[in-house]
């Protein structure tokens, strides 16, 4: 029995890890995109300094992340999150509002693609 | 800020800000027209379900494309090892892919093919629907038409597989089957079958022995001596009768259980 116990607890623990894999992406996506609607409610009250702080939190819930989203993700969608917050960054700096609503439009979409992706659904399998 | 084209892309280049509080001094930002989501490749529990769910797709298929398909594999260790070399060459060269995207699918399809193995080990019909049977292609001498269309088995592959095996008249056999893994396993007629001395009822001294090798490529085997019964003081003597003083100039010495040593030293290598 034990060449049938071995395996079936290897793949029941794969799966297990796979699932709290899934819930840990959300978890993190979901803290760094909070801050960042924080920061778009604010820029809209012209609020730049409170904002820009706001951002700088959220991306210091994705920095945490970053070791185990590299071992899990593909490296492609981080790289272009990176970039799109290096986007936002630079919007706020210089309080282009317009650079700043898309470039945050586009990173936002970007953090929620991500849990979007580990979830067990029909269409993420098929 | 300024704006340049690269690569059909359009960025947008933005001067230094906050050094030091952000780790980029200058910001390239791909802007204007991104497309979101990129819809490639899979992440972890994804991975999980496909790597099942394809596993189970091409056993079947390998199944129902009939024995002849296989060749020396069982269908599970066929597709095993269709897959597993492909997922690992996948992050070998994709160095964007997370190494555990390759891994995880590999570790699955080995747990199912050990839990595959498990069953097949305790179940006949579980056997029977994984690995098929055997099937009689030639029946006392008589060719099963039916069976061979059942498998898709042709006329000219079976004289090629006769041929194989050092028959040209299909008459001389009695028994083909063609087995699990695809062979075919062919039995003729007790009169077409090379003479043994037990056919002629001769009795032959069993003169076989196994040679156990002790030295490989001047490396002295110690195990290997101590299963022939040897020691070292033996294989010093040896040694000694062939004008050699170390095991490290011998490329090959072996015995077998008649005592019967061949020994062959190394070659002076240029």
């Amino acid at each position: 029995m034990k060449s049938l116990y071995i395996p079936a607890a290897i793949l029941v623990l794969v799966f297990c890890l796979s699932l709290s894999s899934a819930s840990y992406v959300e978890q993190h996506a979901t803290l760094c995109t909070r801050s960042l609607v924080r920061a778009d409610s604010l820029v809209r009250q012209n609020l730049w300094k409170k904002a820009e702080t706001e951002i700088r939190q959220s991306y210091h819930h994705w920095q945490q992340s970053h070791d185990l989203f590299h071992a899990i993700l593909e490296h492609q969608e981080l790289d272009e999150a990176e970039s799109l917050y290096a986007a936002v960054f630079a919007a706020c700096d210089v309080q282009d509002e317009p650079d700043f609503h898309t470039a945050l439009a586009q990173l936002q979409k970007a953090l929620q693609h991500l849990p979007e992706k580990q979830q067990i659904s029909l269409a993420n399998i098929f | 800020m300024f704006l340049f084209i690269s690569g059909g892309q359009q960025y947008a280049l933005h001067g230094f800000l906050h050094a030091g509080q952000f780790p980029y001094s200058v910001y390239i930002c791909r802007s204007f027209g991104k497309h979101y989501p990129t819809e490639r490749g899979g992440t972890v529990t994804t991975a999980f379900f496909r790597t099942i769910i394809l596993y189970l797709v091409l056993m079947v298929g390998l199944r129902l494309m009939g024995k002849r398909q296989i060749g020396e594999l069982e269908p599970s260790e066929l597709v095993l090892t269709l897959i597993i070399s492909d997922l690992a060459a996948v992050p070998m060269q994709d160095y964007g892919i997370p190494l555990v995207n390759g891994l995880l699918p590999i570790v699955v399809l080995l747990c199912l093919s050990m839990i595959l193995s498990f069953f097949n080990l305790k179940s006949i019909r579980f056997r029977a629907l994984l690995c098929g049977r055997p099937t009689i292609i030639i029946s006392h001498g008589k060719l099963q038409q039916q069976a061979m269309a059942k498998n898709r088995f042709t006329i000219d592959e079976l004289l090629e597989q006769l041929r194989n095996q050092g028959f040209t008249d299909l008459s001389d056999i009695k028994y083909a089957v063609l087995e699990t893994s695809g062979k075919l396993s062919i039995l003729p007629y007790p009169e077409k079958t090379p003479v043994t001395p037990d056919a002629l009822g001769m009795a032959v001294p069993d003169t076989l022995t196994l040679p156990i090798l002790l030295i490989n490529d001047g490396h002295l085997m110690t195990e290997h001596l101590r299963s022939a019964g040897r020691d070292e003081g033996w294989l010093e003597e040896i040694l000694k009768e062939r004008n050699l003083t170390s095991p490290a100039q011998v490329f090959l010495l072996s015995v077998d259980d008649a005592g019967h040593v061949i020994c062959i030293p190394k070659e002076e290598l240029t």
